[in-house]
Order: C-alpha cells, then structure tokens, then sequence
C-alpha cells in the first residue's frame, strides 16, 4: 500500500510492480486533466492551471502555503514544480560533524551516490558536469544541459570578475527525446506543461496501471493506519469518492503524502510518536530575490525555466555562522508585456514606447537558502479544527528565518549587490524578501537514535517495522538543493531494501 | 507605516465588483464602445472586434459584476464625451479617456523614493479617484489590456511573435516521423517537432487516396505522415471491402474516410 502519487510514491510504486509485488495507491486527489493544453492555454491567460480542494490546515507563524505548493492531484506537487535537481553537497549529511550546526544523516553522501544515479535515470534529468562544487558524481547526467540564455552569459560575465562560476542547471525535463517522452519544446509555462517534458509523476502512474499487480485508488484520502496485534501496520482506512469509510490491509505500508500531511495521518492514527519528535524540525528553504535594472536588452520569457545558477555558497567555510545558499538567475525577469502594459496608467503610443523601453531590461537573482532544523518548527493536529470527513487537520507552527537564515540572507544580499554593481545596474532592489519555497522537509526525520528520529536511513520508522515514511520529511538538515531528487533517491533505496528483505 | 493598517485602508480604497448585479450580455451600442475603447487603448485601430467582443462576452456572461461594470463604463465614456464615444476619431476618443483617467507610468519607472514613500501614481490614484472610475480602470480597462496584451499583438510590441513564441509547427504542419510501440503495448507517435505522444486511432482519417493524418496536441493539429512512419502504420492496417481496419493489440478500429 502506497499513500501519494507523486514523485516519491511513484518511484517507489514502479521499482515494487516491476519486481513482481502487488500495489495499491492511494491518492487524496482527483486525477489530472487530460487535455494538458487547454491547461496550457490557461496558464498563459495568466490563470491558474491546476484546482483541486483546498487543503484545510491549522497555521501559526510564518504561512507554508500548502495550497499554493502542495498540489492535491494524482502527480502532486510534481504536475507543477519547477523540476530543478540538483544533488544535495556531501556536507549537508555531516553539518553537525563539520560545523556543530543541525545533525549527522543516518547515511553518507556516498553510500546515497548510486541512487542519486538511478534518481536522475528515473526521471530523466538533464545536467552538465560543468558545477566545480558539486560532490563527486559516478555517472554522467543521462541527458546535456539547456542551453543557457542572455542573462545568464550577463550574469556569468560578472561573476567570473568577482571568482564565481555559474554553471548548468540539474532538471528533470527532457533537453532531448528521452524514453519516448516529449524533448521541451519551450513552450514557457512549465508549470502546466503539454508535452510531458518535464517529469511529472502521473505519467509514471499511468504507465504502472496497464500492469496487472498495480492499482490506482484517486479520490482517497487516507484517514489512518491500524496495526494489528503484533504492533504492525496492518491497514489503511481511507475515505471514497462519496466520503465512506474504507479498509485496505496491506503487509507493508508506504506513506508518501508530502511532509505535512504524512505527519498528519501519523499523529491521527496515533503511531511513531513514543519519542516525542514526530512533526518537529520542519524546514523549508527561505527564498529571496533581488532585481536590477540594466541597459542591455535581454530575452526573458523564454523558456520558463532557470538555466544558470551557482552553487559556490552552497557548502561555504561559514556554515558554522550562516546559512548556505543557491544562487541562481531568473529566467522571468523584470515585468511582462501585460504586467506594464496593465500596470500602467498609460495607453495608446505612450503606452507602447513605455513596453519596448521596460521589457527585457532586468537581471534578477535568487537564493534559496538553508534552515537549520528548529524544535519549534514542527506540525501537530489541530484541536479545533477538522476535515470535511472529521479528521483533524495539521497544525504547522512555523518561524521562516532565525539569526542563522538572516545571516545568510545579509551574506547572499552582499553577494548579489556585488553582482549587480559589476553588471552596472541601477534600481537594484530586493522584489521577494525571504519566503518559503514549498521545499518541506523534516517533521520525520531519519537517524540511527530511535530517541530522536523517527526513521532509520531506509525510511523504515523505527516502531512499526513494516510502516515507512517516504517523503522530504525524513531529511535531518536542509541543505540547500531543491529536495525532491534526493527524496527519490532514498526512496529507491527503500525499494531495493524492501525487496531484499522478502 | 505600519502593514496591517496600510492593507485596511488599501482595503477600503480598492474598487470591487458588484457581483450581486447578474451576468449576461452588453447590446450592440455598447459592444461598439467597447470595441472602439480597446482600439484606442491599444492604439490597434485594426484589432478584430469579433476577438475583442468574444473576451468581453465570455467575462460579462461569466463572472458576476463584469455585465454592469463594462455596462457602467460605457455609459461614463458616452457622458464625458457627450457623444456616442464609439462615433468619436482617434484623438477625440484619446482626449475622453485623459478626462476619466489618470495617467501615470509603470510603477517600476517611478522614482525609487515615490516607489518606497507609496505615493506612486497608481498610489494616489487610488486614494483620490472615485469609485466609479476606479472600477472603470481595474475591471474594463485592465481587463481590456490585460487580454490584449497577453496575445500575440502585445507581446509583438516588444518585438516577440508572441507568448511563448511562435514556430512553424505551431501552425499545424507537424508530421509524424517515427511509431514507437513501447514496452506497455502503446502505440506513440514521435512528431517532427521531438514531441512524442500517444496515438489516439479514433483520431486517424483516410482521404480517397487513403493519405493518412491523425489528430495530435490534444486535437489541435492533424499531422501528416513522413514516408518512413506512414510505412509503420499501413503495416498494421488492413484492408478489405473498401473499409481499412487498424489492428493495434487486439483491438481492430475502423479509420473513417473523408
């Protein structure tokens, strides 16, 4: 039994049928459109592609924005992410043996190294081993790198003066014709993307549904897990289409129902909490970006996606101080055509002259930055307030940014005015200060001390001994790389230890 | 200033739509003003009024409010012409318009301490403009311009064909190059464009020289076949009194002629 179809329950579910095993998915949401350009057409109108019901949550503190991030869909949030990969650096495992910040992994950079290999095969990750950062890597990236843009050779002209690299950006979308899915044809609105170019774990979902041992249960939010008598996970109780109450046993239990909503059904179901840590040390990557104007015409609106970033402040000798980071150049930089042309108190000629002489003149740079993981950070449940099925709902407490984080805000701030100032900008300006970025991990984090985790480095929670956790939540630090790659490459690591233990 | 009292009074200022005043559609008097008003905003004498009346309908028909505010704004624009504005020239209908609205640039083009002191010309208008014409600007006018220039003659202006681009394939000359039949039985279409998806027979047609082509892209396109593909596909295709029958698995589907 698997709950959540996105990239990690996808994952799983695909390495488990193609061994034979039979699987069950659960989803809370609907399916997706088929019609993915109609889809297509409304993100271009500037709408919103994807509706589904609004998750009901409990929030204090800085908001996490699940309804923005957390797609309640079959695909989840991966129908609309931005599908950048990059690795985690190997000094996010051992921030707390390196710099006496955050906690030790469970498992080394280099013991998780060939599942961030099948990780990248998986979903099909376009990248370049041009990043003189990153950790070692065994195996080439499966597919070349996106081409980078006007703004990026700007940018990266100004940064070789100041001794930064920007390099390629690791994605999981097609820069060629990948296992019979679509190249990227540009078409500029990723998040609702055509073409299947970016992965997108629906398509997984669909392929496992021609195969016999594999079924997809849509419409099913799970409500709890049940344990038999040996202590074991035994069930899942979920919720139909029509809002009744049903039970599926299974003899292995996977919950990948993203952060929050994991913790969630854990804390209602009454399970993996003996230590008292489930739900704390929830993280997210505060991010931040900073905007300059410059006399060069550029191309912006292009391609919809980032192609240049920098990870020399991602494991910086400071980390003991501040917050590491990922800098990375905005392909939607400076307003759109019908951002001025509606921002704008003009019309007629003047109106006109003002687009041609605004667009295209920004550079803009953002951060994602790390969060150490903070005890008072976490997700509990509701005590007032409950689901349309009368299920409490999650309540996250959550503070975005401690000294550490604004710390390394003012140090990435420093470097980006730099940038900007070789770039000659003028108006430079912070347009986003720091918020969250939907990267949520922690809240069941993994550890080899059963006091202070909740999992093993397996995924495997340590009280229930068929019942695992698969989502961002089991990572004990941050870092500063989007987390869903390194989500997958665990889970396959689950897979394999799954199926050799039968 | 402190945040929560700026967003009240940005609250109490902001124009709303009265989406208790119904739905439906403007009559043909008003639709000519509408139509003469985008042209002027867009300085697009040219623009197709079956485009711009089509958008227009779709928002006064479905989103409660629409149907009174472009109903009002017709009549402000009729009153400070004292004419039929539809009837007026360019430079006259220009002239209404500085009458009704202010004119401010792009908030990014303001001055940075204007932009930090909130007192940018969008600012001040906001506070000193009636309700009338604010609702004038926000619900006819910027929806007017947004779906102007979201489409292919605003992004033109700033010398893009338009959002997101516009190539040949665009224009439904696609072909399918190559048929995959993947491990899970499908049968997929690989398109000149390195597109790939999978084939839908219902959407295969047969001229009387039984030239094949197929719906793609969601029905928006019919591509023809390159040699090498169409090849593939007549492999699978049998015929016989006068009917073609494609065999895909163990369906049989019968491809219709034209």
């Amino acid at each position: 039994m698997i709950v959540g179809s996105g990239p990690a329950g996808a994952a799983a579910a695909h390495t488990l049928v193609q061994a034979g095993v039979k699987v069950i998915m659960l989803d809370a949401g609907a399916r997706p459109e088929k019609d993915r350009y109609a889809l297509m057409d409304k993100s271009v109108r500037g709408e919103i592609p994807w509706s589904f019901p609004e998750y009901p949550y409990e929030m204090r503190g800085d908001d996490v924005d699940l309804n923005e991030f957390a797609i309640r869909r079959v695909g989840g949030s991966s129908l609309a992410w931005g599908a950048i990969a990059p690795r985690f650096h190997a000094a996010d495992f051992e921030m707390q043996t390196r710099y006496g910040v955050g906690v030790d992994w469970p498992l080394s950079y280099d013991e998780l190294e060939p599942f961030y290999c099948r990780a990248e095969k998986f979903m099909g990750v376009s990248g370049a081993d041009d990043n003189p950062y990153a950790s070692p890597r065994s195996q080439p990236y499966p597919m070349g790198p996106f081409a980078m843009n006007d703004t990026d050779r700007l940018v990266g002209a100004a940064g070789e003066q100041l001794d930064i690299k920007f390099h390629s950006v690791p994605c999981a979308r097609n820069s060629t014709i990948y296992e019979n899915r679509s190249a990227c044809a540009y078409y500029g609105v990723c998040r609702a993307c055509p073409i299947n170019a970016m992965y997108s774990s629906d398509y997984t979902v669909n392929r496992l549904e021609a195969k016999p041992n594999f079924e997809l249960r849509p419409d099913s939010p799970a409500a709890r897990i049940e344990t038999g008598a040996d202590g074991k996970a035994a069930a899942v109780v979920y919720f139909d289409a029509e809002g009744k109450e049903k039970t599926v046993a299974a003899d292995k239990v996977i919950i990948a129902a993203q952060t929050v909503e994991t913790v969630r059904l854990l804390l209602n179901s009454g399970v993996c909490n003996r230590n008292g840590s489930l739900g704390k040390y929830f993280m997210e990557h505060p991010k931040f970006y900073m905007s300059g104007r410059v006399k060069e015409r550029l191309s912006p609106f292009r391609q919809g996606f980032e192609t240049a970033t920098t990870l020399k402040y991602h494991d910086h000798p400071h980390r003991d101080r501040y917050a590491g980071g990922r800098l990375l150049v905005r392909e939607n930089a400076g307003p759109s055509v019908p951002e001025i042309a509606t921002g704008s108190g003009l019309w007629g000629e003047e109106l006109r002259t003002e687009i041609r002489e605004t667009f295209g003149h920004f550079v803009t740079l953002g951060a994602f930055l790390e969060q150490l993981p903070y005890e008072h950070n976490r997700i509990s449940l509701s005590g007032s307030e409950n689901d349309s099925n009368g299920v409490p709902v999650a309540k996250v407490e959550f503070k975005l940014q401690g000294d550490y984080e604004n710390a390394g805000y003012a140090e990435m701030s420093k470097v980006m005015r730099a940038i900007f100032d070789k770039l000659g900008a003028s108006d430079v300006e912070v347009i986003m200060p720091p918020s969250n970025s939907g990267h949520y991990m922690g809240g069941h984090r993994m550890g080899d001390d059963v006091e202070t985790s909740t999992t093993d480095s397996f995924l495997k929670t340590h009280e229930i001994e068929n019942l695992y956790l698969s989502t961002g939540g089991a990572f004990p630090t941050a870092g500063v790389s989007n987390p869903t790659l390194t989500t997958v490459a665990l889970v396959l690591r689950m897979a394999d230890q799954i199926l050799s233990s039968r | 200033m402190n945040r929560s009292i700026f967003n009240r009074i940005r609250e109490a200022v902001s124009p709303a739509l009265e989406t208790d005043s119904g739905t439906g559609a403007l009559t043909e008097q008003e639709n000519a003003c509408v139509v003469a008003l985008l042209q002027t905003l867009s300085a697009d004498p040219d623009f197709s009024a079956d485009r711009c009346l089509e958008h227009v309908a779709g928002k006064t028909h479905a989103k409660a409010g629409y149907l009174k505010a472009y109903r009002d704004g017709v009549s402000l624009l009729d009153r400070s012409a004292r004419a039929r504005f539809a009837d007026l020239d360019t430079a006259q209908r220009d002239a209404v318009l500085r009458k009704i609205l202010r004119r401010y640039p792009y908030r990014g083009n303001e001055p940075r301490l204007k932009q930090r002191l909130r007192i940018t010309g969008s600012h001040l208008d906001q506070i000193f403009t009636g309700q009338g014409k604010k609702r004038f600007r926000e619900f006819v006018v910027r929806d007017l311009m947004g779906f102007y220039f979201q489409g292919a003659e605003g992004w033109k202006i700033a010398g893009y064909d338009e959002f997101p681009g516009h190539v040949r394939h665009d224009d439904g000359n696609c072909e399918v190059v190559k048929i995959i039949d993947d491990e899970d039985g499908r049968v997929l279409l690989e398109l000149s464009d390195a597109t790939i998806e999978e084939l839908d027979p219902a959407g295969l047609i047969a001229d009387e020289d039984f030239m094949l082509t197929v719906a793609v892209k969601s029905g928006r396109q019919r591509a023809s076949f390159a040699r090498a593909a169409y090849y593939q596909l007549v492999e699978r295709i049998d015929m016989g009194d006068g009917r073609f029958v494609l065999r895909i698995g163990d369906e049989e589907i019968e491809i219709p002629s034209v």
